[in-house]
């Protein structure tokens, strides 16, 4: 058992372990860097160190959007690289079993298209989508 | 016994004995026949034995154990110090330092050192029965038994007001742990001053090679009662008989003792009082100190619109404490280059005898202090410097002689401040650099062609050096003329924010000069607005700050220059590179004049917010690949701004 902060984009549920997250940050001012990749958002100060914002949105394919007061950041340490995403909410924290994971074969990338997702869980009739953070952060 | 505490410490002091080692042996290998050096090599070897064989590590203990064999041998004048002596010794020091890297690795001293111990005991060999039975004699109170060199020392130590002792120790039978015992005893001793001799030798009673009794030879200061004293402090010793041993003789001199002979041995065994501290320690304390200087730069901000005379004042005294906090933090973190410098001595000797040259180092301002930050990172740069040094620049004894130069060649490594800088030299007096050769190999390499080359200046020539993959040299050595070395060197120290020039004059040496600031971490910048978002630039990438027309932009060859006193200079509007949409025709131009080491370029911007105390901070491994930002930095109101690279710009 082991606990994960569900994020929501587009109205789909995607966990990130809970391990990884440093903080769930408000909305800020989000310092562009120039020449970055385009889903790079930029960089902020939180506490003291810079931190590079990436649009989860924009890594999962989806279009972008305006950023609202509503969205949040949140803080990943990651194999040492600290980095912020921005997700439309991050407010609940689910306990998943491990038993209840299906790893997705997916390797066409049909289902959960740039493969930024390795593993399905089930909840009820829910479905989260286990952001695979390696892949995400490279 | 959890060893992992002790591990930390045992690394740090392995290697400071182990370069302290190397030191020794240089000089050594200079002066042969110099007791007090021996006696320095002899007493590290001995330091990282014992401490290898209380932290369990077999190989490294062994090895050492040996080296001391051998080291006594000399001491004991048994054996002559050859270069094939020298050799040995040398290669056991790497061979230790190889395990201590192991050890910081891996944890283990797994390393083969069969052929090297065998090296030592064919040394050893024709001397070991001498020096068997020299160890298993027992001890007697008299003087037979204290060989020529133990008697020099202890002429030496009377003159300088020491007394000598035997004292016999018998440890009660009861005692479990006899080392243990015997090491607090010479532990204690060795506090009181210096044991000269003992019996059995401390190798057989550290390995418990002794029934219950040993007796010892020390030197030291304190009187008898004041030994007997400290040495019933411990526990489980059931006799000890401390006798002062006269020479008749040599207390007339102790009498005439002269005062400053008193001071030099106070100064050997002068201690500094200085701590150990963990660098993240201080790394951290840096951080709240630039978060401290944030703040307050966010204070004089809010200040600024709100006119009260007592806050103000308080809000400079506050500014003030923290420069001073500054300052203080910044020289905390200062170390000497010494810590760079020391290896070279030895890596000139080792290149110079592989390459058959006679050279000799001379190391000037090794206390220089510099940023840790720094120093970690100009090793390479200057060990790629003096590689070049030894390899193109010295000549060989032979063409030496023939132009009649001293047979042996001089590096002089030089360090001293300058400012707000730190400049390093490093200069031969060999051949210097070959204009010719540069030209003809440029043009080889397709760098330039010979018209190009026959319009630019000597120095622009040299600079041709630093391109990457160009080398002068002929034929690819083990050592340097690879390509890469002296680009590698420039990108290196302008990372740091520094600057590599060299000057040079055929058959008379070449300089390299290298310029470093004294921080990284706190620089003054300007600030300024391109669009709506704020950027800065280190001051020290700014020559001037001008305002042009927009009549004043010409075109070269399709590229916008501007005219700059007499120079033109290409123009770089910021804005496009940033890829910030224009915000409107300006016709008054404001253009910050960037330098690169001779080179000029003018850069638009929008506008000028002012100069600025700011703290760098690294963008991180994420945006690692951004090439024309150096770092960010944190703005009075808590936000980011970039620092441009300015180096990446033109």
């Amino acid at each position: 058992m082991s606990l994960y902060i569900v994020t929501k984009v587009e109205d789909e549920d995607y966990a990130i372990e809970i391990d990884k997250v440093q903080s769930i940050e408000k909305i800020m001012k989000i310092t562009r860097v120039p020449k970055a990749k385009s889903y790079v958002e930029g960089v902020v100060n939180i506490r003291g160190d810079i931190i590079p914002i990436i649009s989860l949105r924009e890594k999962l394919g989806f279009n972008k959007n305006q950023l609202k007061d509503k969205n949040r950041i949140v803080i990943l340490k990651h194999d040492d690289i600290l980095i912020g995403i921005i997700v439309d909410s991050a407010n609940e924290i689910v306990e998943i079993d491990e038993k209840n994971l299906d790893v997705t074969e997916d390797n066409d990338n049909s289902i959960t298209g740039l493969n930024m997702v390795d593993k399905i869980c089930k909840i009820g009739n829910r479905i989260l989508l286990i952001v695979n953070l390696d892949k995400l952060i490279s | 016994m959890d060893n992992n505490q002790y591990l930390e410490m045992f690394l740090q002091e392995s290697q400071e004995h182990i370069e302290s080692l190397n030191n020794n042996l240089l000089d050594l290998e200079k002066n042969s026949n110099d007791k007090h050096i021996i006696d320095e090599i002899f007493r590290s070897a001995h330091t990282i034995k014992g401490m290898a064989a209380t932290m369990g590590f077999g190989n490294m203990n062994k090895l050492s154990h040996k080296m001391e064999d051998l080291l006594q041998d000399i001491r004991n004048n048994t054996i002559e110090v050859t270069d094939n002596v020298m050799e040995i010794l040398f290669k056991c020091v790497d061979t230790l330092s190889e395990m201590v890297d192991l050890i910081t690795e891996k944890g283990d001293d797994t390393l083969n050192v069969e052929d090297l111990i065998n090296l030592l005991d064919n040394i050893n060999s024709d001397k070991n029965e001498i020096a068997a039975t020299n160890i298993k004699v027992t001890p007697t109170e008299t003087e037979q038994d204290i060989n020529i060199y133990e008697k020099d020392i202890i002429e030496e130590a009377l003159k300088q007001g020491y007394k000598s002792f035997r004292i016999k120790i018998v440890i009660d039978k009861s005692c479990i742990m006899k080392s243990a015992r015997a090491f607090i005893i010479f532990n204690e001793l060795e506090k009181m001053g210096s044991i000269i001799y003992s019996s059995p030798s401390i190798e057989d009673i550290e390995d418990e090679k002794f029934e219950s009794e040993f007796s010892i030879h020390l030197l030291s200061k304190f009187d008898k009662e004041y030994i007997k004293e400290k040495l019933l402090s411990i526990s489980e010793l059931k006799e000890i008989i401390i006798e002062e041993i006269l020479f008749p003789k040599e207390m007339s001199k102790v009498e005439k003792k002269e005062n400053n002979e008193i001071k030099n041995v106070q100064k050997n065994t002068k201690t500094t009082k200085t701590v150990r501290v963990d660098i993240e320690r201080l790394d951290n304390l840096m951080n709240l100190v630039s978060e401290l200087i944030i703040v307050k730069t966010r204070l004089e901000d809010i200040e600024s619109d709100n006119k009260n005379s007592e806050k103000a004042a308080t809000i400079e005294y506050l500014e003030r404490i923290t420069t001073n906090l500054h300052d203080a933090v910044m020289k905390v973190r200062m170390v000497p280059v010494e810590r760079v410098f020391s290896r070279f001595p030895r890596m000139v000797r080792d290149v110079s005898r592989e390459l058959n040259k006679k050279i000799t180092l001379n190391m000037y301002g090794e206390e220089t202090e510099v940023d840790r930050t720094i120093i970690d990172e100009i090793g390479d740069p200057l060990v790629h410097l003096i590689r070049n040094s030894i390899d193109h620049g010295i000549e060989t004894p032979e063409e030496r002689i023939k132009i009649k130069k001293p047979e042996t060649g001089i590096i002089n490594l030089k360090a001293y401040h300058e400012g707000n800088n730190v400049i390093i030299e490093v200069s031969d007096d060999g051949a210097g650099i070959d204009l010719d050769k540069i030209k003809t190999k440029a043009i080889e390499k397709g760098f330039m062609s010979k018209e190009e080359l026959n319009q630019i200046s000597k120095d622009k020539i040299i600079k041709i050096l630093f391109e990457p993959g160009f080398s002068t040299s002929d034929k690819i050595s083990d050592i340097s003329g690879r390509g890469v070395g002296l680009d590698v060197v420039k990108t290196k120290i302008e990372a740091l924010n520094g600057d590599v020039d060299v000057i040079t004059e055929k058959n008379k040496g070449t300089k390299f000069v290298i310029k470093l600031p004294l921080t990284l971490a706190i620089i003054q910048a300007l600030l300024v607005k391109v669009g709506d978002e704020k950027y800065a630039f280190p001051l020290n990438s700014i020559s001037e700050v001008v305002h042009k027309n927009i009549n004043e932009i010409h075109k070269v060859q399709g590229k916008e220059v501007i005219l700059y006193r007499g120079k033109v200079i290409p123009l770089i509007r910021l804005n496009e590179i940033l890829e910030i949409e224009n915000t409107g025709l300006n016709v008054d131009l404001i253009c910050v004049i960037l330098k690169k080491g001779e080179n000029l370029a003018a850069c638009i911007i929008d506008e000028l917010i002012g100069q600025q105390e700011i703290v760098i901070k690294p963008l991180g491994k994420y945006l690692s690949n951004i090439k024309i930002v150096s770092g960010a930095t944190i703005l009075g109101d808590g936000q980011v701004a970039l620092i441009i690279d300015s180096n990446n710009l033109f």
